[in-house]
């Protein structure tokens, strides 16, 4: 008996009626349904609580649960809705929503803005991107010199900073987004669909 | 895109042979190759229809007077030569006359297409028995400007300096100056290319070793060092990374390379090159893999592959047949793959590569590479997925991916069968316990297969190749 009431506790713990998820969403009943057994498969892979882990997010992005990388935590902090360390179910199809083909470019744009807003200030700033940029040329072993990386870093700011404060606000972003829209390739994924 | 030369030998081969090469090339598919549609034969002549290129050839374009290339469009044709060049030598064809006349580019202004079958020369065992075909190929062959053995680089110099690195009106001095490699980089190159400037020396730099076996002024043999498959590899890697670098739309699927800034034209002729807008902080961060959830689905193909591993095990003594589907760059492949169980420790995986487009494939692929792997002490942990058998299947250079799972990095042993003679080295850098990829790099005797992941461990694992197997024309070919 104590093992039934101990499964449902743990069905009980993020997970969410996939009638709810579906009409909130842009997924039907049933692809609410299938994510619920990939979220099955990644939060089972590591910790066997039916929570997504921290590693085990990684291990399904990089099958490799120790690879430590600035973009992966920003991911998982923007998944974790209630910042509670865990990605529950719900959050997990709240947020992949955002990636489905269907879902409205302005939410995808405001995504990218939040995961680029590393500490969450409300602007993309300067130091903010020279930290990504350089994050980058590091997981791909890309050696460029600082001289380089200020250009690129300067030359971005020139295109995308129209008020010219030192940050981008998220009107900024909007147009920047828009003009270049190959910046939001990796906000929509095909498999979802 | 007609190489007077190149016409002349042919004429001078035996019929059956130019059918021969014709056939092949018939069979030759490949995004970056023009495609034969038909062909037709009379007694004096051979038709052959191919597919048109609207785009005109490079060299049109650099004759237009638009100046050079862009530097990044520059690397993106240098990209897919290099995987062009990777694919012939892996057919074991010799191309042997690429220059910028000959590489055309299409409609979209994406994609380049290597042209002009006027000479690729195929290396098989009985042309190099024939001693009056091997003296064919050591006729001159090619355009004097770009032979060299790393043709790609000198296109590539070409494309960007609108200059060839060796240029003379003599013959003589000229092969002089390729031979010692005496070329200047110019002053306004970009700091890219100034990087670049390093890299091409040792590239371009006639391969002195093998050819000294060889008569060691003889611009042929040059040529045919071409397929170095070291520097075809490295240069793959180079023009790889700068086209990452440069290429803010590239795919990153890697099945499509993309000229970006070349882009379509509605007149026939030179394409218009529109300058590559300037690559902004968000397109290098856009380009990290960590930013692609896709592998978040992947779990699920891991777990299905992890499924047909549990039912091998299952079935273990008899035979398991897995078969993959790629649609990669080199065309419609299939791959099937044959696992035995020989022994309760010693697992042999037999991965074969099955045309699919044409039949006739199997004559250039009827390659096999065979495996053994030693199983590890906890058989439960044996998984083993082939997956992603990449681009570049029949290049050797490329990279052949095979994922395999725990367990791999416990197979420390090394076999050797009886009939190799140098040893196999796999070297395992592996960041995941759970997922390896191979890349094969096979030349001559030696196959070293080197397992590559950027990551925190290194171990060698030893897998023995049957040479028997993957001995193909001379060469090894897998």
């Amino acid at each position: 008996m104590g093992c039934v009431s101990s499964k449902q506790l743990k069905r009980a713990q993020g997970y969410e009626d996939p009638n709810i998820l579906a009409k909130e969403t842009t997924f039907s009943v049933n692809e609410v349904e299938a994510l619920h057994e990939l979220y099955n498969k990644i939060s089972q892979s590591i910790i066997k609580d039916g929570l997504i882990h921290k590693e085990e997010f990684q291990l399904a992005l990089f099958r490799n649960s120790n690879k430590k990388n600035l973009f992966a935590d920003r991911i998982f902090d923007l998944f974790d809705l209630k910042r509670n360390g865990v990605i529950e179910f719900g959050e997990f199809v709240r947020s992949l929503n955002i990636f489905h083909p269907d879902t409205p470019m302005a939410e995808k744009i405001a995504f990218a803005f939040r995961l680029y807003d590393l500490r969450g200030t409300g602007f993309i700033e300067r130091e903010e991107l020279k930290e990504m940029v350089l994050a980058i040329l590091n997981e791909s072993e890309l050696v460029l010199s600082d001289d380089a990386v200020e250009q690129i870093v300067d030359q971005t700011f020139k295109q995308a900073d129209l008020n010219g404060d030192g940050k981008i606000d998220s009107e900024e972003w909007k147009a920047f987004a828009s003009k270049n829209p190959g910046l939001l390739k990796n906000m929509t994924l095909p498999y979802l669909k | 895109m007609t190489t007077g030369m190149g016409k002349l030998l042919l004429f001078l081969l035996p019929h059956s042979w130019v059918m021969h090469e014709i056939d092949i090339m018939h069979h030759v598919r490949h995004p970056n190759i023009i495609c034969i549609h038909e062909i037709m034969s009379t007694k004096l002549s051979i038709f052959v229809v191919m597919e048109f290129v609207t785009g005109g050839s490079l060299d049109s374009y650099l004759a237009s007077g638009n100046g050079s290339l862009h530097e990044a469009s520059t690397w993106c044709v240098l990209h897919q030569l290099v995987l062009t060049v990777d694919y012939y030598h892996s057919l074991g064809v010799y191309h042997c006359d690429i220059k910028p006349n000959n590489i055309l580019i299409d409609a979209t202004g994406n994609t380049i297409k290597v042209a002009d079958f006027g000479l690729p020369t195929l290396v098989t065992d009985t042309l190099l028995s024939l001693s009056s075909t091997s003296s064919l190929l050591k006729a001159i062959s090619g355009t004097p400007m770009f032979i060299t053995p790393e043709v790609c680089v000198v296109v590539f110099f070409v494309l960007a300096t609108i200059r060839f690195p060796f240029n003379q009106r003599d013959g003589t001095i000229l092969y002089h100056k390729i031979w010692r490699c005496d070329y200047r980089c110019l002053p306004w190159f970009s700091v890219g290319l100034k990087g670049f400037k390093e890299i091409p020396r040792s590239i371009i730099e006639p391969n002195h070793g093998n050819s000294n076996s060889n008569d060691s002024d003889d611009e042929s043999t040059m040529s045919l060092e071409s397929s170095s498959e070291d520097s075809s590899s490295s240069l793959l890697e180079i023009a790889q990374q700068q086209q990452c670098v440069y290429c803010s739309h590239m795919d990153t699927s890697v099945s499509a390379p993309s000229l970006t800034t070349l882009e379509s034209t509605r007149h026939l002729g030179a394409p218009r090159v529109h300058w590559l807008k300037s690559m902004n902080a968000f397109d290098i961060i856009v380009s990290s893999p960590s930013l692609n959830l896709t592998g978040l689905s992947r779990s699920q193909r891991t777990a299905l592959v992890a499924k047909i591993i549990t039912k091998l095990e299952e079935i273990a003594g008899h035979e398991y047949q897995v078969s993959i589907e790629l649609n990669e760059i080199r065309g419609a492949l299939l791959v099937s793959a044959r696992i035995f169980k020989l022994t309760p420790e010693l697992i042999m995986v037999k991965v074969c590569k099955k045309a699919a487009g044409a039949p006739n494939q199997l004559v250039f692929g009827g390659n096999r590479l065979t495996t053994f792997l030693r199983q590890s002490i906890h058989k439960s942990r044996l998984e083993l997925i082939i997956k992603e058998l990449p681009l570049t299947w029949p290049a050797i250079s490329s990279s052949l991916k095979i994922i395999l799972a725990t367990g791999m990095a416990n197979m420390n042993h090394i076999y050797y069968p009886g009939s190799l003679k140098s040893p196999v080295r796999f070297t395992l850098n592996d960041d995941a316990m759970m997922s390896n990829a191979f890349r094969i790099l096979s030349r001559h005797d030696d196959a070293a297969i080197t397992l590559k992941h950027r990551g925190v461990h290194t171990a060698t694992v030893a897998t023995p190749l049957l040479l028997s197997d993957l001995h193909y024309r001379g060469r090894l070919i897998l």
